[in-house]
């Protein structure tokens, strides 16, 4: 089955000045795939996600669609689903209960002034009618799942008492509780050291195996897309340059940006190699 | 947390002894004779004689170190020696006396000062660029550039003279009370209603609060939880050493209502160069800060996860 | 240069520029525009109202209270002035010698500057004027106790900020003299900070002097001056409510012009928004 759950058609972001940060950007994500996004920074990548969620900064003027298209029959979406056209109380059901995203900076995110647990309740409690003793322990559960140890501990712990790859497992645990139809992963391995960025990057492979979920991945690191995505989309400077499947974008490359990009990480990997001396691209989990 | 206020109050013993230095040190620099000041005072001719035996009397033929000793020994025992201008008084008394009614009046315009600027901080954070928060901002600019003083007699005239609602001044009931807080606090209100709008606008632009919002949660529980609450961190800290400085800012108002308090009998001390009074309120004001500042600090530590853990360090 | 074109294109800015400059040249020229003599008592004249002759009307001894104000922006706001200039002297010099000598000098001056610094200005005012003593000059010494530290902790940390830069090392290796580092490298690099921190000072120390004359602390009787003005006409508020208007409304928008420029100052001048542009 590959019928489509999002389709991006024209979306075009602009600032009262005139200058176009996204330029008719269209895509379409099919069910149960993963897409990943390429581009260096500043391309437009971030954005397109924010608008997805409907929480680009009002000052940004959006024209174009966002088709969202969920199984869910608990969720009616006006005007044939588009996001852009939703009413704020739509957005709030659909964010984090049915599109939940996974940020760069797991450090951050997490409000510094209350204890982990409490912030994994208080998104169950949003969106589910369940009581604070069943949150805690589906959080408890959730923290578990992910594979830590001693969840007892780790829910009363502050941001900052932990490691950021522990944090960033949390915010993808987090991410996955409330069993969404689309999961927006921004750069979620750039901010992390190489060993976290493993297990992140296993962690989101077993997603994609087991729980059959639809995945936005969207990284300027080549490796971790060639290790992840089924579809590609590159960008550059607010506009797509190139897409199609992983096999066509780093086989067959059409366009010279998508040449670029792949002959650099090439270059980088030979270098890297040779002085490794081993060849495993699988684990070439390399920041640039 | 616990070693955290132990090593902070070890740190307190010697910050005290420099302000009692310095209090005591202060007032030797005076160009005038101290005892000749203690007989005009008294009417007493200033003969070489009459000064003489003052000097005795007050102690200022010893060397300055010893007598700065025998004082600091006295004041560790609430002496502080008796007032120029009534020698029958104890400064400590009168110190004691007029503390109360200025405790009164700062912790009342301390009250008025955090409900209000709370609540026109976070609505004008809320609806920023609105016309009430227009409003709002036009009146902090006015409260800024104010004159206190002038402010006073402006509540005087309009709620005692013209309207009659209130007495001018005076000292007891709580309607002696609310015109002196209200232009007590005017300057403090906003400056905080400032403090804490810019600093909700701030936090509004948080990573955390980001993520929040592509959490789902509810508009409230982002503003609430995750807004107000971290600037009322911040905020905690510059409102909790308000606290001193209304004690020590209150002087004008004090003499414009005839408040019986600190900064009006420190006020009449200087005017008739009443040392032991002035040495005293300089001494007092000193500790209550360094204690404020103490306290405040404890709490903020407290309420910091992150400050908890390190003991001090961020 | 760019810094004065912005200021002009700055509405805001240029209004509170140009009541201050009018003030000022009003404050001079007193003795030549005032219509009366501001300290003659004329008892028959008590309390006359707004008039063409006494355009602000009299006061309780009969003097004309438009020249009291016009006379009073040379004891209010000059007075004012003299403490910021001496201030910002004291300050910098202090500054420099620390950030120049750094060692043992140095961490004295910064911790003298740190307890200043935390210690509630009011109380030590009160304190000062305590010691020394009634009187204007005294009042005026006790703001420059209080505020020197904040300029000589902005400067040092500028010198020591930018004597680490090339241009300034440079300068130095060709042997050029401290007094011509300083003019030439350090004081415009310096510059917009002191300038928003003086301009929004200015205020303070204008309600700072006059608060302290209302009380009597200050400038004494007959002179006339801003806060002692009110001081009077507090004493006769009851009957005559009104000569206590115009005074105030002179502070409040000395004051407020102040205030207000140097937010504007801050705004145009503060290198961080100079990067969005």
């Amino acid at each position: 089955m590959s019928s489509s759950l999002l389709e991006v058609n024209k979306l075009t972001v602009t600032l009262d000045n005139g200058n176009k940060l996204l330029d008719d950007v269209s895509f379409t994500i099919n069910r149960h795939s993963c897409l990943g996004i390429v581009g260096e920074s500043g391309s437009g990548k971030s954005l397109t996600c924010k608008a997805i969620i409907g929480l680009l900064e009002p000052y940004f003027n959006v024209s174009g669609q966002i088709l969202f298209k969920p199984q869910q029959a608990k969720l009616t979406l006006a005007n044939n689903g588009d996001l852009l056209q939703q009413n704020k109380q739509t957005l709030k059901q659909i964010r984090g209960n049915v599109i939940s995203i996974i940020l760069q900076h797991p450090m951050s995110a997490f409000d510094p002034l209350y204890c982990i647990g409490k912030q994994v309740v208080e998104t169950l409690q949003a969106h589910q009618d369940i009581n604070k003793k069943q949150a805690m322990t589906k959080a408890l559960e959730m923290i578990e799942n992910i594979g830590l140890n001693n969840p007892q501990e780790i829910y009363k712990k502050y941001p900052h008492q932990l490691s950021g790859g522990m944090l960033q497992r949390i915010m993808i645990g987090l991410a996955l509780m409330l069993e969404p139809e689309l999961i927006i992963a921004d750069e979620p391995t750039t901010a992390l050291d190489s060993i976290s960025q493993f297990h992140i990057l296993k962690m989101f492979t077993e997603i994609k195996q087991n729980l059959k979920t639809t995945v936005i991945f969207i990284s300027h690191d080549l490796g971790v897309i060639h290790h992840i995505a089924d579809d590609i989309i590159v960008m550059n400077k607010g506009k797509i340059v190139e897409s199609g499947s992983r096999e066509q974008i780093f086989y067959h490359p059409q366009h010279d940006y998508t040449r670029y990009l792949i002959d650099t990480r090439k270059q980088l990997l030979n270098k890297f190699n040779a002085i490794i001396g081993f060849n495993n691209p699988n684990l070439i989990t390399e920041t640039t | 947390m616990l070693n955290y206020i132990i090593k902070r109050l070890t740190m307190m013993i010697p910050i005290l002894f420099g302000i009692s230095f310095i209090a005591f040190f202060l007032i030797n620099l005076a160009p005038s004779d101290p005892a000749e000041v203690a007989l005009r005072l008294n009417e007493i001719m200033p003969t070489p004689d009459a000064i003489e035996s003052m000097r005795q009397e007050l102690g200022l033929n010893k060397p300055f170190l010893e007598r700065y000793f025998i004082w600091l020994y006295d004041v560790l025992h609430l002496d502080f020696g008796r007032s120029f201008i009534h020698r029958d008084r104890l400064v400590w008394d009168e110190m004691i006396r007029s503390l109360i009614p200025t405790l009164i009046l700062a912790m009342s315009a301390f009250a008025f000062t955090l409900i209000i600027s709370l609540i026109l901080g976070v609505l004008c954070a809320i609806f920023a660029n609105s016309a009430f928060d227009h409003i709002v901002r036009i009146i902090i600019f006015l409260g800024t550039a104010m004159p206190s003083y002038w402010l006073g007699l402006l509540f005087i005239w309009l709620f005692a003279n013209y309207l009659d609602l209130l007495p001018t001044n005076g000292y007891g009931t709580w309607q002696n009370l609310i015109l002196p807080t209200l232009t007590l606090s005017f300057v403090y209100i906003s400056t905080y209603i400032r403090f804490i709008r810019n600093n909700m606008l701030e936090n509004k632009h948080n990573y955390s609060v980001f993520y929040a919002r592509s959490r789902g949660l509810k508009e409230r529980t982002i503003i609430v939880k995750h807004v107000l609450v971290n600037s009322l961190h911040t905020t905690i800290t510059a409102l909790g050493m308000t606290i001193p400085q209304l004690i020590a800012g209150s002087f004008v108002v004090e003499y414009i209502f005839s408040w019986p308090g600190l900064g009006r009998l420190c006020i009449a001390a200087i005017m008739n160069r009443d040392y032991p009074v002035i040495q005293a309120y300089i001494l007092i004001m000193a500790i209550l800060f360094v204690v404020c500042n103490f306290i405040v600090d404890i709490i903020h530590q407290w309420l910091d996860p992150r400050l908890r853990d390190n003991g001090g360090a961020v | 240069m760019n810094i004065t074109k912005k200021l002009i294109n700055n509405k805001t800015a240029l209004i509170c520029l140009i009541i201050i400059t009018t003030i000022v040249i009003l404050g001079i020229l007193a003795p030549y525009i005032a219509p009366y003599d501001p300290n003659k008592v004329r008892i028959v004249r008590k309390y006359a109202a707004m008039s063409s002759q006494h355009w602000l009307g009299c006061d309780h001894l009969g003097r004309d209270i438009l020249s009291r104000l016009l006379y009073g922006i040379r004891s209010t706001l000059f007075l004012s002035l003299l403490t910021m200039i001496i201030t910002i002297v004291v300050g910098s010099l202090i500054g420099l010698i620390s950030g120049y000598q750094r060692g043992k000098l140095d961490e004295c001056i910064m911790r003298l500057c740190d307890i200043m610094l935390s210690f509630p200005s009011q109380v030590m005012i009160l304190a000062i004027v305590g010691v020394l003593g009634v009187g204007i000059e005294n009042v005026i010494i006790a703001n420059i106790v209080v505020k020197w530290a904040w300029y000589s902790r902005m400067i040092r940390s500028s010198v020591i900020k930018y004597s680490r830069k090339n241009y300034i090392l440079f300068s130095r290796a060709i042997g050029a003299p401290h007094s011509f580092i300083i003019c030439r490298h350090l004081l415009p690099n310096v510059m917009s900070e002191l300038v928003i921190l003086a301009t929004l000072d200015t205020g303070w120390v204008i309600l700072n002097i006059s608060a302290l004359s209302f009380i009597g602390l200050g400038v004494q009787a007959p002179t006339a001056e801003w806060g002692l003005m009110l001081s009077e006409a507090k004493n006769v508020m009851t009957q005559h409510p009104k000569q206590m208007v115009f005074p105030g409304i002179a502070i409040l928008i000395v004051v407020a012009a102040f205030n207000m420029l140097g937010d504007c100052l801050r705004d145009i001048l503060d290198p961080k928004d100079q990067k969005h542009e």
